[in-house]
């Protein structure tokens, strides 16, 4: 199950900077925060909608990305994706603490997915990731689409799902299930992933 | 849950660790197992290289200068100014002192383990040679002195005397001279008349002190040497003593 992760030169400039971090270099610590910050901070903005909390999270990650710069392997994963998983877990962890009455649905969620908008051009790192997975995204149903979305835009759970989407719980879930799986073989299909 | 064997669970399960729908006690147990099971860590990355660009459209937003500020004051201290320690390489013929360790404490007792040290490790880099006539010079070392803080205890330098009548001093790194200002080392035979050794130059990894003559005499009965700090081309008289410390003889 090999990942070609090789061909981006970012990725290459990112895992260099990794294991400069993990000699504990500051200078290449300083420039992989430059390099990457902004898109954490606005993906944990996105799930978290807090910019209080947002801004620890990202604190809380860049330290742990600095104590765990060793553990980073690049055979594993792309290191943008290793450091959006860092920030990610924090922020669900972030999110027990939310209180479930007061989850908004994201109303113009599915519009994003499903647009073909045309991207900025500071974005054409990834667009052919991207664009794979939108098609992709297209081929599912609705309800399969937007649970996967809300799950990951918004760090819902299954029963805040069901009762945001206003459906019973086995109902989500089979949306999932059924969602991810046929998600993996259209990527797997298309020669992404 | 025993997911051995269940291709559709793990793999459902890695997809709603990356996707987030997996929580509490369930997303704890799922990184245990991550820990050790390979594959199922590997099934958890590929879902999250899947998903990762459903954020790629999110605006990048510059976090304030106040969340670096606090980053950076969380990391250790120094960490770019002290690297983890580098081995130096060893030079052609390692001197038998670079061998030894010596910076530990400073009392009479460490300098007698610290020259019963140098000797054996002399002794170690220059085996008698079995049945041959070639005769093997003797240690070099005759004494050593640590030299410490007397308040502290802290160790200032370490100071060998060799059998050629030289001194060689290693002074501590953390001994601050300021500018315009030398080290001098000194003797004692009685514990109050202190000869002046020489000077050293504070950043010297080590030195050699060639002894003058003169001063031979005073070396051959020292029982004690001392280091003290002084203006610029050294002091008849010591002005501030950094710390002083007991010779100990080797065995002959």
């Amino acid at each position: 199950m090999a990942l070609d992760l090789s061909t981006r030169p970012d990725a290459d400039r990112l895992a260099h900077l990794l294991a400069e971090v993990s000699r504990g270099d500051r200078a290449a610590f300083r420039s992989l925060y430059d390099a990457t910050s902004p898109k954490l901070f606005a993906i944990v903005l996105r799930m978290l909608r807090d910019e209080g909390r947002a801004e620890d999270v990202l604190q809380d990650s860049f330290v742990s990305v600095w104590k765990n710069a060793g553990t980073y392997d690049v055979r594993r994963a792309a290191p943008m994706t290793w450091m959006i998983t860092i920030v990610r877990n924090r922020a669900l962890d972030e999110l027990r603490r939310h209180d479930a009455s007061t989850i908004e649905l994201d109303e113009d969620l599915e519009a994003t997915l499903v647009s073909d908008a045309v991207q900025p051009v500071d974005a054409v790192v990834g667009l052919v990731d991207a664009v794979a997975l939108k098609r992709c995204l297209n081929q599912l149903e609705g309800g399969q689409r937007q649970a996967i979305a809300f799950a990951y835009f918004q760090g819902l759970t299954h029963s805040e799902l069901a009762a945001t989407m206003r459906v019973p719980m086995g109902t989500v879930k089979t949306w999932i299930r059924r969602g991810v799986d046929k998600l993996r073989l259209c990527l797997e299909g298309s020669g992404s992933r | 849950m025993n997911t051995r064997g269940n291709d559709g669970l793990r793999e459902l399960l890695a997809a709603e660790y990356a996707l987030g729908t997996l929580r509490g006690a369930a997303r704890r147990r799922f990184e245990t197992w991550l820990v050790d099971d390979a594959d199922l860590a590997v099934r958890a990355a590929a879902w999250q290289e899947r998903l990762s660009p459903l954020m790629h459209d999110v605006p990048s937003r510059r976090p304030p200068q106040r969340v670096w500020d606090a980053i950076e004051a969380r990391l250790p201290g120094d960490a770019g100014a002290r690297v983890r320690p580098v081995v130096a390489p060893a030079p052609s013929s390692p001197s038998w002192w670079d061998r030894v360790a010596l910076w530990r404490g400073a009392s009479a007792a460490f300098a007698a383990i610290a020259l019963f040290a140098i000797v054996t490790a002399w002794k170690a880099q220059h085996p008698a040679a079995p049945a041959a006539p070639v005769a093997v010079a003797p240690s070099p070392a005759i004494a050593v002195a640590s030299i410490a803080d007397p308040k502290s205890g802290k160790l200032v330098a370490t100071v060998l005397q060799t059998r050629g009548g030289s001194l060689v001093v290693k002074v501590a790194d953390d001994v601050d001279v300021p500018a315009h200002h030398t080290l001098q080392l000194w003797s004692t035979a009685d514990g109050k008349t202190l000869v002046s050794m020489g000077l050293v130059a504070s950043n010297a990894r080590q030195q050699a002190i060639e002894v003058r003559p003169g001063e031979q005499a005073a070396l051959a009965s020292a029982v004690a040497f001392g280091l003290s700090l002084e203006p610029a081309g050294g002091s008849p008289q010591p002005t501030k003593v950094l710390g002083l410390g007991h010779s100990v003889h080797a065995p002959t």
